[in-house]
């Protein structure tokens, strides 16, 4: 079986500084893989290079056999790969369900289509109703994405990357800055919305990570330095002397 | 552009209300050349339905996609020229071509010019969008001095509409047959721009306008977007311009320069770019203001600049802008707990107002006009240029106005506040 | 084209390049540092033209070319006080139409004050001789003196940028822009100085290009998009780009005035001397076309060739 994504020596370099350097990682289909690591380890470099944000130096990006590395993020997408971002990224003077509407489109096949209205696309109309309702959006569906409250629009967020329809999905803190009781809800919803999807998710959150994730990569200053369960993660030394350990004492 | 009192989300209109206004607006069209007979009226109807139709071509792209086009003219005059030649060349050939068609044919054209122009544009938006457009516009514009057979040199490319014989009953010698040709392509590409906004692709264009680089994380090409916007405002400019040959019969480069550009750029700000009709009401305005004005005092443009300027700073909605918070300040019920404030606001503006055009006259009086002597009557004072007392007086009124708009406006927005908090308790 | 000819042609297209750039190399520091494209930086090196013959009326010429950038810079750093900074949080579109609207108001406004027509002013008495000789023919000691101010201007914006702390904080935000707002230097300041100096630069040009280039209200209007040309060929946000992009738009139009040769002409080397009957019009055109005439076209068709195979420009990385 060929795995989700099979990343290979995977290089980035900005001028003379190499923020990726070298990065092997399998993430299988349908797994929830959790990529963790300290500040400044490459993570959302990483997620930029996969998505096609950014254009690796070196190395390749296999997704589901397929080199993806140096796409375009369009052509990612289209290929079934769809990512949500750290800083929230949606669509601000449009209501949610515009913005659910703009993310289905390809995947119904209406595309740049100008033959009817989109209120008129019964497909549409009934995917962004399953989509508010999974996202517990429906009573603020004709606001505009920018009047939400945070974790309402981190739930957009979410939204727009899941109704791509895309296969495997790069969440890229999914929870940040969220409180507790916050971030416990969107656990749920990640977990709900993700069903039978390959996830890939940068997380800081360890009770998160190792509650959800099926297994766990380390990334410590542009290399992968582990990958396991969670069990096999806690238990390494090299992770416990690169990451744990560090982050235990801080806390 | 974020002043939530100017943008009113997007609400789904219901039918109803939609007919509402086609209806209110078909009547319009009808009724104007009623209202306003004699050939001088419809004359200028027909420009300002023209600039219309420009303006709203133009709206596609800066108000819908967020694209700040400084070329547009290019294929209102390109559209134009089309025709102009489309007319010239079936009169000499003697084919009987039914005139009001002929918009068509301009309008093909630009669009198709367009759809080259948008595939050197749109790789980038923002400012990269505006500087290529730009060069665009003073590439055909410069090229036109090298073919004086497309562009006709000074004196421009003439036509003569009737050339063409009758058709649908009318022969084209009168503005009013113009009218009806222009309120028919005015309502039928108005009618196609909305649809256009409804449609999957124009919701893409709305998207690409909030955040570009979002879009392409959905599967879709900004690029591709950005160049059908341009395309279908360029067709649209087309017909217009096309509109304009067959009003006026006569096409010159300056219709297809720097100048034409600006205007619809003026036009379509001003009148208010998030409101599918803002850019009407703005060609109408800037329109009539062009006629009159510029009969009344030099400045006329320099009032444009000021205005625009204006809006821009302090009321980016534009005047669609200004009415809709309006409307929705008569409809909040607090507008009687607002109007002592409001009343003060508009005073000390015009207070500020009357300073600046008593300054710009006397400015232009002392300057370009120094000819026409020193003495001039503005707002109905007697004033000179050799005067201290005279600049004083424009320069006490700003300063005085500015002063009081100040704090009018902040104990206004403090208002608004508690207003809006007890609404909400209540 | 004979070699005196040539000569010239090098040294006013050196010329009129390096011009180009004390305009280009402003209106890139204020893009890159603060995102804003300034429309009305044309308009400045108008208002530098116009003071500087004001004050060379009043002061004489050298005086002028102190105080005019002087006062152009105060007024560009106001602007961007009292204007600029207001609309920043409408975004870039509405910093944009600021300053298109901005260079509407001073073209009027000139108009306003100097009237339609040019003005007469003359190259200063003192540098009113001709500096050397080629092949017989003089060259003016005005143009070479507008050479030396460009050249060190040049330079000086060189040394300041490689080797002082402020050159260090504007190449900072030449190749990371977002970085320079978490250095924790002044921003406001910053910006509001670098938008006074791109000004006060474009001013000076327009003082020592004024007796040159016609000083009118027109002149805005005519150089500012042939200013973008540049910056877009250069590559956005390039020094280095803009500086070759200037010398070869420079160079381009000079060489083209000084062609006089046109289609007919090159039909007339292999025995064709007038156009066939069988041509349409617009064949017609193109037969008498020459290159002088396609000189004011060539800086667009190098954009739009330059969009077409290049379109990060020729220094830039950032497609």
């Amino acid at each position: 079986m060929t795995a989700a994504l099979d990343i290979r020596g995977l290089k980035k370099a900005f001028g003379p500084v190499e923020i990726i350097r070298g990065v092997d990682l399998e993430v299988r289909k349908g797994e929830r893989h959790a990529l963790i690591g300290p500040n400044g380890a490459g993570k959302s470099t990483l997620f930029h290079l996969i998505s096609g944000r950014l254009a690796p130096t070196s190395g390749q990006i296999l997704f589901e056999g397929r080199d993806i590395a140096g796409h375009a993020p369009a052509e990612i997408c289209r290929a079934g790969l769809s990512r949500s971002f750290q800083i929230t990224n949606i669509f601000p003077e449009m209501t949610v369900l515009e913005n659910l509407r703009c993310a289905v489109l390809w995947k119904l096949g209406h595309r740049y289509s100008i033959l009817r209205p989109v209120s008129g696309l019964a497909d549409v109309a009934e995917d962004c109703a399953r989509l508010l309702d999974q996202l517990r959006l429906s009573h603020r569906r004709d606001a505009r994405a920018d009047s939400l409250t945070y974790p309402e629009q981190r739930a957009l967020e979410l939204g727009l990357a899941v109704a791509s329809g895309a296969r495997t999905l790069l969440l890229d803190e999914p929870m940040a800055g969220m409180s507790h009781s916050e971030t416990a809800q969107a656990l749920r919803l990640i977990m709900e919305v993700t069903e039978g999807r390959t996830l890939l998710m940068v997380e800081h959150d360890m009770g998160v990570i190792f509650e959800m994730a099926d297994r766990i990569s380390v990334l410590v200053y542009g290399q992968v330095i582990a990958t396991g369960t969670p069990e096999e993660i806690r238990r390494d030394p090299a992770v416990k002397e690169a990451y744990l350990g560090s982050t235990e004492e801080a806390a | 552009m974020t002043d939530n009192a100017i943008n009113t989300p997007a609400q789904p209109r219901p039918l109803a209300a939609g007919l509402l206004w086609t209806g209110a607006a078909l009547l319009l069209l009808v009724a104007l050349p009623q209202v306003f007979p004699g050939r001088a009226a419809v004359s200028t109807l027909n420009y300002l339905g023209t600039m219309a139709l420009f303006a709203l071509s133009y709206n596609v792209l800066l108000g819908r996609t967020g694209l700040l086009s400084l070329g547009h003219a290019t294929f209102f005059g390109l559209g134009g020229f089309i025709a102009s030649h489309a007319v010239l060349a079936m009169a000499d050939a003697g084919w009987s071509f039914p005139l009001p068609l002929i918009p068509a044919i301009g309008g093909a054209g630009a669009f198709a010019l367009g759809i080259f122009g948008g595939w050197l544009a749109s790789g980038r938006g923002g400012m990269p969008f505006a500087m290529i457009t730009l060069g665009l516009a003073e590439l055909v514009f410069a090229a036109a001095a090298l073919f004086p057979s497309i562009y006709g040199s000074e004196e421009g490319i003439g036509i003569d509409r009737m050339d063409l014989g009758a058709s649908f009953g009318l022969d084209y010698a009168s503005a009013a047959d113009i009218y009806a040709i222009v309120a028919v392509w005015l309502a039928l590409c108005a009618a196609g721009l909305w649809f256009l906004a409804k449609t999957p692709l124009g919701l893409l264009m709305t998207a690409v306008r909030d955040n570009a680089e979002r879009v392409e994380f959905l599967g879709f090409s900004a690029r591709r977007i950005r160049m059908s916007a341009y395309a279908v405002a360029a067709g649209v400019a087309g017909v217009a311009g096309s509109l304009a040959a067959l009003n006026f019969e006569i096409m010159t480069v300056h219709e297809l320069g720097a100048g034409t550009s600006t205007l619809v750029l003026l036009m379509t700000y001003i009148g208010g770019t998030r409101h599918f009709l803002g850019p009407v009401l703005g060609a109408v305005v800037i329109g009539l203001m062009k006629l009159w004005l510029s009969d009344i005092s030099p400045a006329w443009m320099m009032y444009f600049g000021l205005l625009f300027v204006f809006v821009v700073m302090a009321a980016p909605g534009g005047l669609a802008g200004i009415l809709a918070s309006g409307i929705g300040l008569a409809r909040s019920g607090t507008l009687g707990a607002q109007a002592h404030l409001l009343g003060a606001i508009a005073a000390a503006g015009a207070i500020a107002f009357a300073g600046i055009v008593v300054l710009v006259e006397l400015g232009y009086r002392a300057g370009l006009d120094a000819a026409l002597g020193p003495d001039i009557t503005v707002l109905g004072l007697g004033l000179n240029t050799q005067s201290a007392g005279s600049w004083a007086l424009g320069t006490v009124l700003l300063l005085v106005g500015a002063a009081a708009l100040r704090p009018l406006n902040a104990r206004l927005a403090d208002l608004r506040h508690s207003l809006a908090k007890t609404g909400e308790t209540a | 084209m004979s070699i005196d000819v040539l000569a010239f042609s090098l040294l006013n297209g050196t010329l009129y390049g390096m011009l180009l750039f004390l305009l280009a190399s402003g209106l890139t520091l204020i893009f890159s540092m603060m995102g804003v494209l300034n429309f009305a930086h044309a308009s400045f090196f108008m208002l530098g033209a116009y003071l500087g013959f004001e004050f060379s009326q009043g002061l004489g010429f050298f005086p002028a070319l102190i105080l005019a950038p002087l006062c152009v810079g105060l007024i560009g750093a106001g602007v961007e006080r009292f204007g600029l900074r207001r609309v920043h949080r409408f975004g870039h579109l509405g910093e944009l139409l600021f300053t298109f609207g901005l260079a509407f108001v001073i073209e009027e406004a000139v108009q306003m004050i100097w009237g339609r027509s040019p003005q007469a002013y003359p190259v200063p008495a003192a540098l009113d001789f001709t500096a050397f000789e080629i092949f017989g023919t003089g060259y003016p000691a005005f143009r070479l003196f507008m050479l030396a101010v460009s050249a060190a201007i040049f330079a000086g914006l060189a040394l300041l940028l490689n080797r002082t702390r402020v050159g260090l904080i504007v190449r900072a935000s030449l190749t990371h822009p977002e970085m320079v707002s978490m250095l924790g230097h002044n921003v406001p300041l910053v910006f509001m100085s670098v938008f006074g100096a791109g000004s006060a630069l474009a001013a000076l040009g327009g003082v020592i290009a004024g007796p040159i280039l016609v000083t009118q209200p027109s002149m805005a209007a005519g150089l500012g998009p042939i200013l973008f040309v540049i910056v877009v060929v250069g590559g956005l946000g390039s020094l280095g780009g803009a500086f070759a992009a200037s010398l070869i738009v420079g160079f381009i139009q000079t060489f083209a005035v000084a062609i006089d040769f046109s289609v007919a002409d090159a039909f007339g080397l292999i025995g064709v001397t007038a156009p066939p009957a069988a041509l349409g019009a617009l064949l017609r055109d193109v037969w008498n076309v020459s290159v002088s005439q396609v000189g004011p076209v060539i800086p667009y068709l190098l954009l739009v060739a330059m969009l077409i195979f290049r379109p990060m420009g020729l220094a830039g990385k950032r497609a």
